[in-house]
């Protein structure tokens, strides 16, 4: 790691450069994420892609950030891209590192204070006007997502999966073109972002971010990530109070519906990385038990339709 | 514990080698850790959960058993219409995912009698059958989330 990313660090700063501390930070699957203290004292984050987990991109996520950085939205400044996987053997970018609180692996608590400001700034990269930096994505209807996921949990190599393909089905039938198309983050809430204790400093964890329906973000944030940090009511009313955004019964399901099975493909990947790229315990894991913890949700969250629809 | 008989094989077995792994990175090399090894205490509880599911899953028989429980009921069900264009007396079992993904497709929106069968027959032993495997790799979502079973 050291002996690939010094040369390659020099190139981009013009000048010698030496690693005066590199250690991998304990958070992270879909990407290993190394902690990089230069002689000059500048500090970086390099995020590395882990063969292919999550069907997510490194320069698909290096351009949301960048966007997202230029338009004021909370995050990290990127500076670098190496898209081809020449130096590290994976895809990577560089970016700086921010100073600030996150919480633990497993702590999804959020103080009132911080939780309001959390709403009000995942509300600001919503409706923030993307249309000077991002052009050209072919992702701003649920259909396109859905079937760009499938394609993801299809590419995983274990063969046709009944319950997503029925997800797959049950999503296109009830999509319903967004009011709306912003900056989705994909994965918001307690764990990706930084904090300084009242406010957010900065998102992070942007692998899934893309334009599309922001209620994807709510109803993530109500059922998934934020799950345990307040109840549904809470967060609802929390939403509406803060900035006026109303989720309703029907939009959290149907959102919720979806983030099982985004969650359920994007996990799968886990399980052809493990037998290939990265035989690493986190990804045998995560391709089996959370995988089918997922597809388990998803069903459940379609039987939760009206009666005798599947 | 089983009874330990070297007559019988004295080679190592797998439940025996999964268990050595399981201890050993428990009881020897976590404790051993910095404690600002973050990453490597994450990936050693996550091989702990992992080499215990390991040492204690069943056999492939379980999934032999699951696929002919799906083929009996698509047997049952050949002459339903959601199922027929799918599935055949002469279809091969390695398609059965296949068709059962498309008998499920055609199914979605629909409160038919013919499809709350398919509903209640072969969907419903698809969710049996996940939680039947979900109570067995429980304990792997515990360990990644840093959690060591006692």
């Amino acid at each position: 790691m050291r002996e690939a990313l010094t040369p390659w660090l020099a190139e981009q700063l013009g000048r010698p450069v030496e690693l005066v501390e590199l250690r991998r930070i304990a958070t992270g699957n879909s990407r290993a994420m190394w902690f990089v203290t230069l002689d000059d004292g500048t500090r970086l984050v390099v995020r590395v892609e882990q063969g292919g987990v999550f069907g997510t991109s490194t320069s698909e996520e290096f351009r949301f950030m960048q966007a997202a950085h230029r338009l004021g939205c909370p995050v990290a400044a990127v500076r670098w891209v190496e898209s081809e996987g020449t130096v590290l053997g994976h895809p990577f970018f560089v970016m700086d590192f921010l100073d600030g609180a996150a919480t633990g692996r497993d702590d999804r608590s959020m103080a009132p204070a911080l939780a309001d400001d959390f709403v009000r700034r995942l509300d600001e990269l919503h409706r923030t006007d993307w249309s000077s930096e991002l052009t050209g994505t072919d992702d701003e209807a649920p259909h396109d997502a859905i079937d760009r996921w499938l394609a993801v949990a299809r590419s995983a190599g274990v063969g046709p999966v009944p319950l997503l393909e029925e997800g797959a089905a049950w999503l296109h039938l009830r999509a319903r073109a967004p009011e709306r198309v912003g900056i989705v983050h994909g994965d918001p809430g307690p764990g990706n972002f930084v904090h300084d204790g009242t406010r957010v400093i900065a998102f992070t964890d942007w692998e899934f971010s893309h334009l599309g329906d922001p209620m994807e973000d709510w109803a993530y944030l109500v059922n998934m990530r934020g799950s345990r940090t307040m109840s549904k009511d809470e967060w609802i009313t929390l939403f509406r109070t803060t900035v006026g955004v109303e989720v309703t019964d029907d939009d959290l399901h149907y959102w919720s519906v979806f983030n099982y099975f985004k969650g359920a493909c994007a996990n799968l990947t886990c399980r052809r990385a493990f037998a290939t790229t990265n035989p690493a315990p986190n990804m045998a894991l995560i391709g089996t038990a959370l995988h089918q913890t997922y597809l388990r949700s998803l069903a459940s969250a379609i039987d939760a339709a009206a009666p005798g629809a599947s | 514990m089983a009874e330990f008989d070297p007559r019988l094989d004295p080679r190592l077995d797998d439940v025996e080698l999964w268990r050595c792994v399981e201890v050993t990175v428990r009881d020897v090399l976590l404790p051993a850790l910095r404690a600002d090894a973050e990453w490597a205490t994450a990936a050693a509880v996550q091989l702990v959960g992992l080499a215990r599911y390991a040492g204690r899953r069943p056999g492939p028989e379980v999934a032999a058993a699951r696929r002919a429980a799906q083929i009996a009921v698509l047997a049952e069900l050949i002459d339903n219409p959601y199922v027929s264009p799918h599935w055949t007396a002469t279809s091969h079992p390695s398609d059965a995912d296949g068709a059962i993904s498309a008998i499920l497709v055609d199914a979605v929106g629909h409160d038919d009698p013919d499809a709350k069968v398919v509903h209640e027959r072969l969907r419903s032993l698809l969710i049996q059958q996940l939680d039947d495997e979900l109570a067995i790799t429980a304990p792997l979502v515990r360990a990644f989330r840093g959690q060591l079973d006692a």
